[in-house]
């Protein structure tokens, strides 16, 4: 076994991260106390580093450093004190006697952050979505599928069957959520034929999407997969093959 | 039993029976006419075989007795009498009327009801007109008629009496008694020789059970006393001189009358002037057998019985006759037809009415109390009625003298209903049953699938990794739209333009993300654009710094001396982001420590021109989370202005961020996804010694193609299947 010349630590480092993803990549062979026990340290050092930045980007410079004085920003009295309300107040979540105390925090927060998402999913989302649909299809889209000498009467053609096509897409998929059906007297309800020549037709299109998602995720998988082979097989090469 | 008319007759004087006037004034038959509204079926005249009945003095002209008329039911209705034939009455008749005296006089004082002052004058009638018949005439005959009259009339009077335990007469007696009160308004002939009976003494004078002999007066044993005078005398004798047999007499039927636990006045007479033994009273009779006797009835006539030898024959006779009456009117309760039998018994015996057809039919046809068929009445058995005939049975809800029968509870199911119980039990039996799965098939063949497929990628994965063989190319075509546009965008740069440059994605996904982001770091560095790295997930530094360190170290200074500015951690979200949007120095205060002394980063380079967040020249984000991307988007784009915005992402969040840059307008301005769009950035720059895309595209190209191959033969091998299955179907169904 050969040593590389590199730091201690980092060879440490290096021989615990190879042992713990050959013991992760044992999950092949069903569920073991190995795989478990990695589980069980990841999750353990996730949280314990995760608490360490907690303290060393919160709550050390924005409350500690301000109370202090050591702070270089300047934080004015109110500020410091409303910040030290607040948290005081959140904490006392961790009681259920004392739990109260801290729903107009919760309250606080919650309110702000739905206020955000939804001001932004409508503003940055749904209109610029919608207005943008017509115009998935470009040009330079098409010149790429048919060729650059493409003339405009064709190409303007193209842009309108693509640009249906995508417009059929969306209604279609947005119709095969559509659950509303009249009722009969007698007879199961049943959705009017149209909504339902849309539905089937949204269906293929879900169906398209799903496959898309599939694939990306899959491919995603299958390169962390080759990387961790690419790192197992170099430690391998450095430790045993110099 | 036939329906028997149980009128009690009016207290006028004028309703005395016709029999009560043919005893009053007129010799009787030999045979002993019986009036003849007499219903048959009633006690054969005991006198039929008889003597005439000795005249019985004439009826008082007051009319029937009271103790005749009275309509209470302690008032003993007075028996049909004759006359008897018989001239020399014996003592034991005189000690008989004695004992009816006495009997009499209790039963009076036991109702209590009616005028007494009419049953003591009655009384003492009797007895003057006792005694003075027995003065002036033949004691025998007249005892005779009036023994007959005495023994009926006490029978009558054992039937109505209330508040005694005594049997009921039968049914011949009270018909008898009925005939006997609907007629002769005078009375009975042989009542008016009791007139001169001695009247019965008071209860208090009533000596000891014990102590009871003939001539004492009679004991009141039962709580009605008689408040007469009992006759201490008869004729020249004093009663009390009188001896009274105590041999026990012979079986009641012989004896020919039947004790109802009180003596009649006329035995009592009798029995005071000593005709009457004291064995004919005591006498058990056969009809009461079960009955439990008042002990001090039965002690009271100790005195009076009567031996067997004593009694004349026909009333032997008349107690056979009475019992033949009972058979026969068991025997009527079946049939409509008057039973000839008992009409013999009358034309025989006495001369008796000839009841009407429809009377018989009036009999209830179904009367649960019906007697036994060919036999004389339902003889009760238990009980205090024990013994007695045709007694209406009580109530089984009410006296239950038998274990109470118990009833099954099971359900009685007809066949029909069996079968169909079963039938239904077979259908919701075969729906809870589970078909039997080939599930050990099954998960044989899935696993060896799995572990081929398995199998199969890794080969494909492993073997360009162990060869570190670079045969495939990268492609070599044009990139994509968004490539080219991230190029330009980079190419725009210059050394003085700081880039934000956001980690956001996690370590899982680090080799991945490593492979599309490090041409375009690349890129970057070489562009001279100065970095600052943020990221809202705490190992967002740590990641930066190890990718910097893998992907750019090697070939830039400007990584390996950490150059660029790490802002670090920032929390709250969405809320983190905006706030970063609108006032990057509030939201991200940063001090670097610099010779011993910390200074705010914000206000050395590159961040001190930096004020907005549309200051920086670029932001770039790198994430695996199209969630993340989203958030950037909505949140931090619509403050960047001109800043263009653009991502490398892992090729998962890639069809959820592309609509973003195909909006118009843009929202994302270029983006680079996954390892295909690294290898593109790789191949777009022609960088050799980047080299990370390339290192992993061998095992990327020969996993990718396995994958699809599996994929492929598995549609394909699902296609044939449904077509064979789908081919066996439509030909089973065009066999059926």
């Amino acid at each position: 076994m050969i040593f590389p010349d590199i730091a201690p630590l980092e060879l440490l480092g290096t021989m615990i991260a190879f042992v713990i993803t050959v013991l992760i990549l044992l999950y092949a062979f069903g569920d073991n106390p190995a795989f478990r026990i990695t589980i069980h340290i990841f999750i353990g050092v996730a949280a314990g580093y995760a608490g360490g930045v907690a303290w060393h980007s919160i709550i050390r410079p924005y409350l500690i450093e301000p109370l202090s004085g050591q702070s270089l920003s300047p934080v004015s009295p109110f500020d410091l004190t409303l910040r030290l309300v607040l948290v005081m107040l959140l904490l006392t979540k961790l009681s259920s006697r004392t739990a109260f105390l801290g729903n107009p925090v919760s309250a606080y927060l919650v309110g702000i952050g739905a206020a955000s998402a939804i001001g932004g999913a409508i503003k940055g989302t749904i209109f610029s979505l919608a207005g943008g649909s017509g115009g998935v299809v470009t040009a330079n889209t098409i010149q790429l599928l048919f060729g650059e000498n493409i003339s405009n009467a064709p190409l303007i053609g193209l842009r309108l069957i693509f640009t249906g096509i995508m417009l059929l897409g969306t209604i279609s998929t947005l119709m095969f959520f559509h659950f509303s059906a009249k009722s009969i007297p007698n007879q199961t309800p049943v959705r009017h034929r149209l909504v339902t020549i849309l539905a089937w037709i949204g269906e293929g299109f879900i169906a398209i999407t799903f496959g898309v998602l599939f694939a990306g995720v899959y491919i995603a998988s299958l390169d962390a997969i080759i990387e961790r082979l690419n790192f197992l097989w170099s430690v391998i090469k450095t430790f045993f093959f110099g | 039993m036939p329906d028997i008319d149980m009128d009690v007759p009016s207290e006028s004087e004028d309703e005395d029976s016709d029999w009560l006037k043919e005893l009053s004034g007129d010799d009787p038959s030999p045979d002993g006419e019986l009036p003849a509204e007499e219903s048959s079926g009633q006690v054969s005249d005991p006198q039929s075989s008889q003597d005439a009945p000795a005249e019985l003095p004439a009826p008082d002209d007051s009319g029937v007795p009271d103790w005749m008329i009275d309509g209470d039911a302690t008032e003993a209705p007075q028996a049909e009498t004759q006359s008897d034939e018989e001239n020399d009455p014996p003592d034991w008749l005189n000690s008989i009327r004695e004992a009816e005296n006495q009997s009499q006089a209790e039963e009076e004082l036991s109702a209590a009801q009616g005028p007494e002052e009419s049953d003591g004058d009655w009384l003492e009638r009797i007895r003057d007109s006792e005694q003075e018949r027995l003065a002036s005439e033949d004691p025998g005959e007249q005892e005779d008629e009036n023994f007959i009259a005495r023994i009926q009339s006490m029978e009558a009077s054992e039937e109505s009496s209330d508040g005694e335990d005594k049997e009921q007469p039968s049914a011949d007696l009270l018909a008898d008694d009925e005939t006997a009160q609907s007629e002769d308004d005078e009375g009975p002939d042989w009542l008016s020789g009791l007139l001169v009976a001695p009247p019965t003494p008071p209860p208090e004078d009533v000596p000891e059970e014990e102590d009871l002999v003939w001539e004492d007066p009679v004991p009141a044993s039962d709580d009605s006393g008689s408040t007469e005078e009992i006759p201490t005398q008869n004729g020249d004798q004093d009663l009390a001189d009188i001896p009274i047999e105590s041999e026990s007499p012979a079986t009641p039927e012989e004896a020919g009358f039947v004790d109802t636990g009180s003596l009649p006045s006329w035995l009592a007479d009798m029995k005071r002037t000593g005709s009457l033994d004291d064995a004919v009273l005591s006498s058990e009779p056969a009809s009461f057998a079960g009955e439990d006797e008042p002990a001090a009835q039965a002690d009271g006539l100790a005195d009076l019985e009567l031996t067997p030898g004593d009694l004349p024959d026909w009333i032997t006779e008349k107690s056979t006759d009475d019992e033949v009456d009972e058979e026969i009117l068991a025997e009527e309760e079946t049939s409509d037809e008057p039973p000839a039998e008992i009409e013999e018994t009358e034309t025989k015996d006495i001369a008796s009415a000839d009841m009407p057809k429809w009377l018989y039919g009036m009999r209830p046809i179904e009367s649960p109390y019906a007697p036994v068929e060919g036999g004389a009445g339902v003889e009760e058995t238990v009980g205090p009625l024990a013994g007695l005939l045709d007694v209406l049975p009580a109530e089984p809800e009410i006296v239950q003298f038998g274990k109470p029968p118990v009833y099954s509870m099971n359900l009685e199911v007809s066949n029909s209903q069996q079968q169909n119980a079963e039938l239904f039990e077979q259908i919701i039996s075969a729906d809870s049953q589970s078909l039997k799965s080939k599930t050990k098939a099954l998960a044989l063949t899935q696993g060896a699938l799995r572990w081929a497929i398995a199998g199969l990628i890794f080969v494909s994965l492993l073997v360009p990794v162990l060869s570190e063989s670079t045969s495939m190319p990268l492609p070599t075509a044009i990139p994509p739209e968004e490539i080219l546009i991230f190029q330009s965008l980079i190419k725009d740069l210059d050394q003085e333009d700081t880039v934000l440059v956001a980690f956001e994605y996690q370590p899982g996904m680090s080799g991945e993300m490593h492979a599309a982001a490090s041409a375009v770091f690349d890129h970057l560095l070489l562009q001279g654009a100065q970095l600052v790295l943020v990221s809202t997930q705490p190992t967002g530094p740590a990641l930066a710094d190890i990718f910097l360190d893998q992907t750019q170290a090697a070939q830039h200074r400007y990584v390996a001396e950490k150059s660029y500015r790490d802002l670090g951690y920032f929390s709250g979200g969405n809320t983190a982001l905006l706030n970063l949007a609108l006032n990057p120095r509030l939201a991200l205060p940063m001090t670097v420590t610099v010779e011993e002394t910390d200074l705010n980063a914000w206000d050395m380079p590159p961040l001190q021109s930096i004020n907005l967040i549309s200051d920086f020249s670029m932001l770039i984000v790198i994430t695996d989370d199209p969630e993340t991307a989203r958030n950037w988007i909505e949140q931090v784009q619509p403050s960047l202005g001109d800043t263009p915005l653009t991502m490398v992402l892992s090729a998962q969040a890639e069809p959820l961020v592309r609509p973003y840059f195909q909006s118009d307008p843009k929202k994302i301005n270029g983006y680079v996804s996954g390892l295909l769009g690294g290898a593109y950035y790789e191949s777009s720059i022609g960088r050799d010694h980047v080299r990370t895309a390339r290192l992993y595209w061998n095992s990327y190209s020969t996993g990718l193609g396995v994958t699809v191959f599996i994929i492929f033969m598995g549609s394909l091998a699902e296609t044939v299947s449904y077509l064979l299955s789908r081919r066996k179907r439509s030909s089973s169904k065009a066999q059926l």
